[in-house]
């Protein structure tokens, strides 16, 4: 058999393979995080993107390494001679590394586009919307992050400040989170977000939410002996709500969180909290 | 590859398999902290309810850290050293915590309203309250994963040292209820920083199971 077959017949089989798995990654597998909203979407699209490359050179790769150990469990050629030497395939060798820089290249383009859109405020609400009627007009949330819990403050809404996240679907939102101590991370797993709290800093994300969801909130920084348990799932899980849904809510939330506003520090970016050091 | 060599890697692997299987066993028979259940009851309309009787001191004066604050349960007339205590699923928990610390003051104000409890109340010596001055609380009790909180006020200054074996002694009472729901099991913690000398109070007792927090064990019962 000539050498032409030996690279076309496997050359076919990864083929097969890869448009096998390439449809199952985008049509059966729901990769994470979701599609609840454009910060998701798009993580879960780099997601299949990747998958999809992996999966085909993957397969391309093993194939013909199971082809050719196949291949020579079963020829009946006589061995290399003694001093037989390794030639180089100029085709082949341009090629293969021709592929790894395009597939590189098209990586960190997709991640600098990727990222790009999702810190910028400007960027992170569709075209779609804005064309409906939204604006880039943030619901401002300020997530704090203290041992062993995270608090949401809702500023423009009087500055209370209460254990369940919630917010609306259909408008910027913008995140600023900092902590009362030791460094955390406010996670949020259906919103694909996550941004770090840190003691005297304010950090800021933003987020436009397609869809009514279950937020499943967890810390992702290293924070002490109940790290694992800082998290807000379940019973406790946030919501994103439908903007009448939201709007009952900050209704309820303002009868009962409100006359502890009184006791609250001043609304600010970051806090200093006495005792400081005990 | 030789077969001696072979032996010698796989013998390897069954080593590194057997001493740390045996370490896993040793960390688990060390740290196996002692549960205790306090009796159920059942009303004639079939609900589950439990008492938990507990007590705050500033330092608990016996043990590997004698001066380190601590919460204890009342088991059998006597104060005991534990913070793992195992609750019924689907039931009532009352609760009666005798504050003897001093007051220390919240890191977060929030801390200082009384959440998650049956009615969105707690009785502090017989008064109904639901926020309370974020100066005052020594202590909090609080289980997140229920959106629990209850602050606890501190006794003043000149009345600290408190000591608990003379319930005579002044201390603040705090009385709650909450419900559980499926089996679980949940941490509960406090959440003034009151840890002395630890850097923002957090550290020592604030994050050694058996002092400031513990586990919480909803079990399915007959």
């Amino acid at each position: 058999m000539s050498t032409n077959r030996h690279l076309i017949i496997p050359g076919i089989i990864s083929a097969v393979l890869a448009v096998i798995g390439d449809l199952l990654v985008v049509f059966v597998l729901h990769l994470p995080p979701g599609h609840a909203t454009t910060a998701a979407n798009d993580d879960t699209f780099t997601g299949q993107v990747f998958a999809i490359i992996s999966w085909s050179v993957g397969a391309a790769v093993v194939t013909y390494a199971v082809y050719f150990l196949v291949l020579s469990k079963r020829t009946t050629e006589a061995p290399a001679t003694q001093h037989a030497y390794l030639r180089s395939h100029l085709v082949l060798q341009t090629a293969w590394i021709g592929t790894c820089i395009v597939l590189v290249m098209f990586a960190a383009g997709l991640g600098v586009v990727a990222l790009e859109g999702q810190t910028s405020p400007n960027l992170v609400v569709p075209a779609s919307a804005l064309a409906s009627g939204a604006t880039h007009d943030p619901l401002i949330i300020q997530v704090i992050g203290q041992q062993w819990q995270f608090t949401y403050r809702y500023p423009q809404y009087g500055g209370f400040e209460t254990q369940e996240l919630r917010l609306p679907t259909g408008r910027l939102i913008q995140f600023d989170v900092t902590s009362l101590d030791v460094s955390h991370s406010f996670s949020a797993y259906q919103l694909a977000v996550k941004i770090d709290a840190i003691a005297g800093v304010n950090n800021v994300g933003y987020v436009y939410v397609l869809n009514p969801t279950v937020i499943d909130v967890r810390c992702g920084e290293l924070c002490g002996l109940w790290h694992g348990y800082m998290t807000d799932v379940g019973s406790q899980a946030g919501r994103a709500l439908t903007p009448s849904q939201f709007s009952a809510w900050l209704s309820y939330a303002q009868r009962t969180f409100g006359p502890e506003e009184h006791n609250l520090p001043k609304f600010a970016l970051t806090y200093y909290p006495t005792p400081l050091t005990y | 590859m030789s077969s001696a060599r072979k032996l010698t890697i796989a013998g390897g692997f069954a080593l590194f398999a057997i001493i740390a299987l045996l370490l896993y066993v040793l960390v688990w028979l060390s740290y196996n902290p002692e549960t205790i259940t306090p009796p159920t009851q059942v009303n004639s309309s079939g609900q589950v309810s439990t008492h938990l009787f507990l007590a705050t001191t500033g330092s608990i004066d016996f043990g590997t850290h004698p001066s380190w604050v601590a919460y204890l349960i009342r088991q059998d007339n006597k104060w005991v050293s534990s913070t793992v205590w195992q609750v019924p699923a689907h039931s009532v928990v009352h609760v009666t915590i005798w504050e003897y610390d001093s007051q220390t003051g919240l890191r977060n104000p929030f801390i200082s309203m009384v959440r998650g409890t049956v009615g969105g109340t707690a009785v502090e010596n017989g008064k109904t309250i639901r926020y309370m001055n974020p100066n005052l609380p020594a202590h909090s009790f609080s289980i997140p994963e229920l959106g629990l909180n209850v602050p606890l006020e501190g006794i003043s200054q000149s009345s600290y040292p408190a000591d608990l074996t003379n319930p005579h002694n002044t201390h603040v009472t705090i009385t709650f209820s909450f419900r559980t729901g499926n089996a679980e099991t949940l941490h509960w913690q406090c959440f003034v920083p009151c840890a002395a000398g630890f850097l923002f109070g957090w550290g020592g007792p604030m994050q050694t199971v058996g002092y400031m927090d513990g586990y919480l064990k909803v079990v399915n019962t007959k």
